[in-house]
């Protein structure tokens, strides 16, 4: 399948864009606010009770298991600013700050106020915490911290209907991977959208690059995708027989292999791939200009209960593909730092090749979005704005 | 002798060592315009040898190109990664870490991986950036301007000096590149006066030269400081005693004087001795960072015998530690001095012994805001003989009003 591209493309973002402040500003306003956020799991929310925390975007954030309801609320007590939990993840009977042992209710109401009367009257309207839209796909969970977010299908498209089976009943968390990386949160992304980097930085496990004739990319307004056979090398011995191993594995746990493998980028920061036995999100969650924080899940395939030796099965063949990701994620880290100083001092304004017209297609995105920005300040502000 | 009587005015505010405007504008009136001391031959003896550093925010690959050096942007045309993250290495090619782009010994692109993704290619516009790079003696400078002085014009008279110390008869013996945490100016006014040596080199070398074992030569662009040999500290006595038994076996002579220290401005401080070199250059990262290079060189001779070989095997390591403790106990001091300097509500002032300090500040002065009305006597430092002429001097570029 021939790219969709016939010739070079341009680098559409300058390399300030991965670490000027403004530019960073630009961006949580117009991509990363409005947007939908992977946060965790129904697997990690299956109890009542049960909570997580998160911070998005500069909110501390507790998602929590209310007798079987999940709500998203503020993580910051309304009394002294005291995040109300600082576990990542954990079970407590109620929603209870950490300092003063204040208690909320689901819908962000204060509850119990040890000796309440030293702070009469009280307003519980005005102690409420904020609380932030949800929602759920297969077992995903997504937060948003807008008003009056665009339903989650609107931002996942195509790929809703693939996530709710793909991470659906059948499908069990086999690993979650959480980094803090010292870099702008597009270098992993678009680390992630082109396998013209296989040859040098995964010598090991891709080993090398499927090229043209074995790529196919959709390049849609919302995302992206390239799907390929495995393995990536179509000559390696090795690969072949740990293909036939998988066809083995496929077929045990009564599905049929297709040796297909797809990786989707939903705009702007969630990325998907997927393979026979493997379903993998990861969210890059921005911090700041150049930190970020990457979150990866992996499902494995998991059938349904009464069939021990199938779950065992599908229990060890998880723990082997989550030690294949690590691998993996580990060789790309290695480079970030040294893309992100290269950014930071470049002077050059960089090129894309065909094979890399997914990466194209996001920076077009992100540039058309903070494009309008700009449109919009000037049509505020006659004066303009200053470089 | 000193050639001033008194005290002279801190030329430069505390301010001068901590404030990001200063700092912008010595990079760009004195720093852009420099030459500077990145590396030696040594360092990159056999052809495919790299040292990469970053130069004023620009990450410099400098490369052996079969004998030649030669120094390339460290930044991929391609998406901005850094070709390499090593500092040092020998590697074939130019070759990118990312997607295996390699370059050519003139910053075109050779090998493209998959080049049919790039089409239509462009080589003339997909380079990388090329600097100036020229030698004086084992030394490798670099420059970021692409036309200016060449190194010969802008060291002047200083280059014979200079290559004189460090040419083919002298070996490396070290080479050491450490960040400091403090102002590029802190190592180098420490350098400059030895009034500093009771309090932070009380075991080394114990005192001060006083006014009478001292010559100073102040000129526009570099200062001199040169003394006899007294013995003041048995380390320094036995080193001496040593040291005539070595270049007796190197084929070496005693020299007039018998240490001498330049300044050669900006940055780059050499001390000439009898069987030593050692170059101390310091290269600005921030108002309160700076990165030192530092080379010692030791004197071999023509002579191929073996007793001058096991000779110099002998002292080498000697001459290193003597260095290294020196340059260890003036380190200490760095931090402190930085501290002092952002804290600092007082002009503070120089003494007549730190004259080559005050000559280095009104330099710096003179390029970033013009001369400094401070009523000090010059008539003094005028009246040497000059080791640069004026001529010179106006190569190195505008000074600013």
């Amino acid at each position: 399948m021939p790219f969709v591209h016939s010739t070079r493309l341009p680098h559409v973002l300058p390399p300030s864009a991965y670490h000027d402040e403004a530019h960073y500003r630009l961006e949580v306003e117009r991509l990363l606010l409005p947007a939908w956020h992977l946060v965790g799991s129904k697997a990690e929310l299956s109890r009542p009770g049960d909570f997580l925390t998160v911070e998005l975007l500069g909110r501390p954030i507790q998602v929590r298991n209310f007798d079987g309801e999940l709500r998203a609320l503020s993580n910051v007590c309304a009394h002294r600013h005291a995040l109300i939990a600082s576990e990542r993840c954990g079970r407590s009977s109620t929603m209870r700050c950490q300092y003063h042992g204040w208690e909320y209710e689901r819908s962000g109401r204060t509850r119990r106020i040890p000796q309440a009367k030293c702070f009469a009257p009280i307003d519980r309207q005005a102690l409420r915490l904020p609380s932030y839209a949800i929602a759920t796909c297969g077992q995903l969970v997504f937060v948003s911290l807008a008003d009056d977010p665009a339903p989650l299908a609107e931002q996942l498209g195509d790929l809703h209907a693939t996530c709710e089976t793909r991470f659906g009943a059948g499908w069990r968390p086999s690993l979650r991977w959480e980094r803090e990386l010292a870099v702008n949160w597009k270098i992993p992304i678009e680390n992630s959208l082109e396998a013209y980097h296989v040859p040098a930085v995964h010598p090991l496990t891709f080993k090398a690059d499927p090229g043209e004739q074995r790529s196919e990319h959709r390049l849609e307004a919302r995302w992206t995708s390239f799907t390929t056979r495995l393995p990536f090398h179509p000559h390696s011995r090795s690969d072949a027989v740990l293909q036939r191993v998988e066809g083995w594995f496929v077929r045990a746990m009564g599905a049929t292999p297709t040796a297909n493998y797809c990786q989707c980028h939903c705009f702007p920061n969630l990325l998907f791939s997927f393979t026979d036995t493997v379903s993998l999100c990861q969210a890059v969650i921005p911090m700041g200009p150049t930190t970020a924080r990457s979150v990866l899940r992996q499902f494995g395939r998991a059938p349904a209960a009464g069939q021990p030796w199938r779950r065992l099965l599908g229990m060890g063949w998880g723990k082997f593909a989550a030690a294949i990701t690590r691998q993996i994620q580990s060789e790309d880290m290695r480079l970030y730092s040294a893309i992100q100083q290269g950014l930071l001092h470049s002077r050059v304004p960089g090129i894309l090749g065909r094979c890399e017209e997914r990466i194209h297609a996001f920076q077009a995105y992100v540039a058309r979005a903070c494009h309008e920005a700009d449109a919009a300040r000037e049509t505020c502000d006659p004066v303009g704005i200053e470089n | 002798m000193f050639l001033h009587q008194g005290r002279l005015p801190h030329v430069l505010r505390p301010s001068c060592y901590t404030s990001q405007e200063h700092f912008d504008r010595e990079l760009a009136t004195i720093f852009r315009p420099a030459w500077h001391l990145v590396g030696t031959t040594a360092d990159l003896r056999r052809p495919g040898d790299f040292i990469t550093f970053e130069l004023f925010g620009q990450p410099v690959q400098l490369r052996n190109i079969d004998g030649l050096f030669q120094a390339f942007s460290n930044v991929c045309v391609h998406r901005h990664c850094l070709l390499t993250s090593l500092a040092k290495g020998r590697s074939p090619k130019i070759r990118c870490q990312y997607h295996g782009w390699e370059y050519d010994h003139t910053g075109r692109t050779g090998h493209v991986p998959d080049p049919k993704n790039f089409v239509p290619f462009d080589r003339e516009a997909d380079r990388l950036e090329t600097f100036r790079v020229e030698r004086c003696g084992q030394l490798l400078f670099l420059s970021l301007e692409p036309a200016g002085p060449s190194l010969h014009q802008w060291l002047g008279q200083e280059f014979e000096l200079l290559e004189a110390c460090c040419d083919d008869r002298w070996r490396q013996t070290w080479a050491w590149s450490v960040e400091l945490p403090c102002n590029w100016k802190v190592p180098i006014e420490n350098s400059l006066e030895g009034y500093h040596i009771p309090a932070v080199h009380p075991e080394t070398f114990k005192v001060a030269p006083t006014s009478e074992r001292t010559t100073h030569v102040l000129e526009p662009h570099a200062t001199r400081f040169s003394t006899y040999y007294v013995p003041w500290s048995w380390v320094e006595s036995v080193l001496h005693t040593l040291e005539d038994g070595v270049m007796r076996a190197l084929g070496a002579r005693r020299r007039e004087p018998y240490y001498e220290h330049r300044h050669l401005f900006p940055g780059l401080m050499v001390s000439a001795m009898d069987i030593a070199t050692f170059c101390y250059a310091v290269i600005p990262i921030s108002p309160t960072r700076c990165r030192a290079e530092i080379r010692l060189f030791g004197y071999r001779g023509q002579r191929a015998s073996l007793l001058a070989g096991a000779v110099f095997a002998l002292w080498a390591p000697l001459q290193r530690a003597l260095t290294r403790r020196v340059i260890g106990e003036d380190m200490t001091i760095y931090a402190p001095v930085q501290n002092g300097m952002a804290a600092s509500t007082h002009d503070g002032c120089l003494g007549a012994i730190e004259e080559r300090v005050y000559a280095f500040q009104q330099y710096v002065h003179q390029r970033c805001y013009g001369p400094a009305h401070d009523g000090a006597d010059h008539a003094a430092a005028s009246t040497t003989h000059g080791l640069l002429d004026t001529n010179q001097g106006a190569a190195r570029g505008p000074i600013p009003a």
